[in-house]
């Protein structure tokens, strides 16, 4: 028997992420200590654009995301990313004020979805 | 947790999801959507020993856990948790066991029903890893605003709101 997992290809999400406007952002502050926010979230043909208020985030910092939907055990699915941020422009064109704009250069990607669990072959 | 908190207490109650963040022994940010419930001053989640969050606990035991203010809108802000973990191996004891099933299987009996044919493939899943169970003592919580301008949230005028630490 093969193992079984949850694991899913990121394209199988493209209706959560193309919809998704929010995602729960993490960093490790100058002092070591772990942060949590809510971050504005864009999903542009693979790329993931984040909107972090001014001041927290730092270029080339890194970040871990997760953008999830769902709540009970056969609908939970999520996206997880973990990378850099580059600068970006505000994606939709107009500048807000009080988000700074960043391209996650994503170097782990993951996808899962339990309603899709299976059985590797 | 601040039972004198009602704004806490409330959403502690009606949120379904944490996001729970970690920091890895080389000072990386992780990030998780985890089930839990709450115990008292404390959130328990069920999950396996080998995940990147137990392991990054076991190294730098403080947590950060997201959640719905309103897990029907979004841009109502989150509500962040603050608190240090200890991870345990084993499976959840049995009172922890009842108000998981009550708050998911029973909620989301739907989906159970659904998917009968499909819990041995489950039971599969699970007995692949040891079980461990983090718990997460909560020591302060903020309600963090929606970060868009276009929210209605923001709009409002909401700000970043402490509500105190926990002792």
């Amino acid at each position: 028997m093969g193992r079984v997992t949850n694991r899913v290809g990121v394209e199988t999400l493209q209706g959560l992420l193309g919809g998704a406007r929010t995602a729960a952002l993490a960093y490790v502050d100058e002092a070591g200590a772990v942060q949590a926010l809510p971050a504005a979230f864009r999903w542009h043909e693979g790329r993931v654009r984040l909107g972090i208020p001014i001041g927290i985030a730092r270029v080339g910092g890194r970040v871990a995301i997760v953008v999830d939907e769902g709540w009970f055990w056969w609908d939970l699915r999520a996206f997880l990313a973990r990378g850099a941020l580059v600068p970006s422009l505000h994606p939709d064109g107009a500048g807000s004020t009080d988000l700074a704009w960043f391209e996650l250069a994503a170097d782990r990607v993951t996808a899962w979805d339990y309603g899709r669990l299976h059985e590797e072959p | 947790m601040r039972p004198d908190d009602p704004r806490v207490r409330a959403i502690l109650q009606h949120a379904m999801i944490a996001r729970l963040a970690t920091r890895s022994p080389a000072g990386g940010p992780f990030v998780t959507p985890i089930w839990f419930v709450v115990a008292g001053d404390r959130l328990i989640m069920a999950t396996g020993a080998q995940t990147l969050s137990v392991r990054n606990l076991r190294s730098h035991p403080e947590a950060v856990l997201l959640l719905d203010a309103d897990r029907h809108h979004r841009d109502a802000g989150m509500l962040s948790l603050r608190g240090a973990a200890t991870v345990r191996l084993g499976p959840l004891s049995f009172g922890e066991l009842a108000r998981v099933a009550r708050k998911y299987f029973l909620g989301g009996l739907r989906g159970e029903l659904a998917n009968l044919a499909r819990q041995k493939l489950r039971q599969r899943y699970y007995a692949q890893s040891e079980p461990a169970v983090i718990e997460v003592r909560l020591q302060s919580a903020e309600l963090l605003p929606y970060p868009d301008a276009e929210s209605e949230y923001r709009a409002a005028g909401e700000t970043v709101t402490s509500l105190g630490r926990f002792p």
